[in-house]
């Protein structure tokens, strides 16, 4: 007999003090479990809608640039070869020149239907078919072949492309090679590149001629899509959560006086009952975690844009529980037994 | 083990509420603790049990001629009414006082039915102790001073609100505690006086 509670009795008296499935310790299961699956549930839902977001600004041609003339009245030219070799810089996605093309008979689709020639470096599928049909031009996706004024191509309807590109309702070729400059010249960079940088640094590889030309974005973001993301309110939940672990936690303390008394009252140090106490609520904790976890693993599959760090939030609110309701049964244990005896 | 009170009193503020208390509570007796209400006997017993300083004088706990303060690891506390844990086992209640004192789970648990056994609750150990009555509470308070293997036994009025009968079985069962250690009562009742070893009134010392 040493007058402290051994380890392992310890951790199994916090076992079955916390998960007793009966009266209000149940709440404080059930609020664990929730604020758990709450987490996973706000994180799935923020991701989902930041995908969402992005998805609708890149069919518009977000992170696009144009290159182009700056003033229409003095028209300026981009060497094609220049263009293209945009599209091996690290921050740029592709990269080519479009040209307007005279407007054809294409048996499938009627008169006069926009024809445009394209660098395969900004549409690789020219590397593979002759032709690649605009996805509103209303054909189903796959391989085709098309005739064009009495000839036959291999072509391929394609996926929908950024509404910068103006690929959508044309059909679209290789540029041809008598061709070597163009007016315009279009740029996709990477997700997560900055558009006024790299609109500096590629306006100064491209070789033009004529009068000054412009590398400007396609769609003008009135706020950085990403920035918001980082400043939403909602990035504070797995510490809010965490809290309100720490509030429960705590109210269902200031209940216990009775019980604290029977602890201290029965020889248990003050140490032993704040290590006791922080036991209980880290079985709570490693409920929200485990919880928490699981519905994260589940949410990572459903929405797989989601990052892995994701997984670290039910840790941030089991961990902020535990270290707050740690400070509170310290405090709460520094009444004299007799007092907290009296206190029913 | 005996405890020595020299000069002993206590005071809130201003107001005093005894002093110039000194004697001895002999070993292995059973020494009530008299006087009318606020005369201070809760508060002595607090002293007693190391969780309070008297306000002036001494306590120690003598024992072959060693002094010592009171202190939580030599007396044990059993307190009006009884705290217990309502949602767990009468077992398991009487169990943290002898796994407090650094046993493992099964000796605590044997240990704890023995202790039942004594005090006359060896049926009701699986019941929950939310549903005891006041003497059976009582009983349960001192099953776990019988467990906790202390030397000191300090009970604050273990006969409030029970009837005649229990208030009888709880006298019974201090009187055995003296088996084991000293025990220091707090109480009105007279029952409890009349079976005590040594009286100790409060009354006349403010």
């Amino acid at each position: 007999m040493n007058g402290r509670w051994r380890t392992g009795a310890i951790f199994d008296e916090a076992r079955r003090n916390a998960l007793l499935w009966r009266s209000r310790q149940s709440i404080a299961i059930a609020v664990s479990i929730l604020l758990g699956l709450g987490l996973a549930l706000t994180s799935a839902s923020d991701w989902h809608t930041l995908s969402r977001n992005i998805e609708s600004l890149d069919l518009r041609g977000r992170n696009v640039l144009i290159a182009q003339a700056t003033d229409p009245a003095s028209p300026a030219e981009i060497s094609i070869a220049s263009c293209e070799a945009t599209s091996e810089l690290l921050a740029v996605e592709r990269a080519g020149a479009v040209v307007a093309l005279d407007s054809t008979n294409v048996t499938q689709l009627g008169p006069r239907v926009p024809l445009v020639g394209v660098s395969p470096s900004l549409l690789p599928e020219l590397d593979h078919v002759a032709a690649v049909v605009g996805s509103s031009l209303g054909l189903a996706p796959g391989d085709i072949t098309l005739v064009v004024e009495g000839e036959v191509l291999t072509a391929r309807v394609g996926q929908p492309q950024p509404e910068a590109f103006g690929l959508n309702s044309a059909v679209a070729v290789r540029v041809p090679f008598t061709t070597t400059w163009t007016r315009q010249c279009v740029i996709e960079l990477g997700d997560s590149e900055s558009v006024t940088r790299q609109a500096a640094l590629i306006s100064a590889q491209l070789r033009t001629d004529g009068g000054d030309i412009a590398v400007t974005p396609y769609v003008n973001e009135t706020f950085d899509i990403l920035q918001a993301f980082g400043s939403r309110p909602t990035r504070w939940v797995p510490l809010g959560f965490g809290l309100l672990g720490l509030i429960l936690g705590g109210a269902l303390l200031s209940m216990r006086s009775s019980e604290l008394a029977a602890y201290r009252l029965s020889g248990t140090s003050r140490r032993d009952l704040v290590i006791l106490l922080a036991a209980e609520q880290a079985l709570l904790a490693g409920v929200t975690v485990a919880f928490g976890s699981f519905g994260c693993v589940i949410a990572l599959l459903v929405v797989p844009t989601m990052p892995l760090t994701t997984l670290l939030w039910p840790w941030v609110t089991g961990l902020t529980s535990l270290v707050g309701f740690w400070f509170v049964a310290y405090f709460a244990t520094r009444r004299s037994p007799a007092v907290l005896a009296r206190d029913r | 083990m005996w405890i020595e009170l020299d000069d002993v009193g206590i005071s809130y503020g201003d107001r005093v509420i005894f002093s110039g208390l000194s004697g001895r509570i002999p070993e292995r007796q059973l020494t009530a603790l008299v006087g009318p209400s606020g005369s201070g006997k809760t508060s002595l017993l607090a002293a007693l049990a190391g969780f309070d300083q008297p306000t002036i004088g001494r306590i120690a706990l003598v024992e072959e001629g060693r002094r010592s303060p009171p202190s939580s690891r030599e007396a044990i506390w059993l307190p009006q009414g009884a705290n217990s844990l309502p949602l767990r086992s009468v077992l398991d209640n009487v169990a943290i006082a002898a796994l407090a004192n650094g046993l493992a789970r099964t000796e605590a648990n044997e240990r704890s039915l023995a202790a039942l056994q004594l005090v006359g609750l060896a049926q009701r150990g699986s019941v929950k102790a939310g549903t005891l009555s006041g003497g059976e509470l009582q009983r349960l308070a001192m099953a776990r001073g019988l467990v906790s293997s202390r030397s000191i036994i300090l009970a604050d009025e273990p006969s409030a609100g029970l009837d005649v009968e229990n208030v009888r079985l709880v006298s019974s069962l201090l009187r055995d505690l003296t088996r084991f250690a000293t025990v220091v009562v707090a109480t009105h009742d007279d029952v409890l006086r009349t079976v005590a070893d040594h009286v100790i009134d409060l009354r006349n010392l403010t």
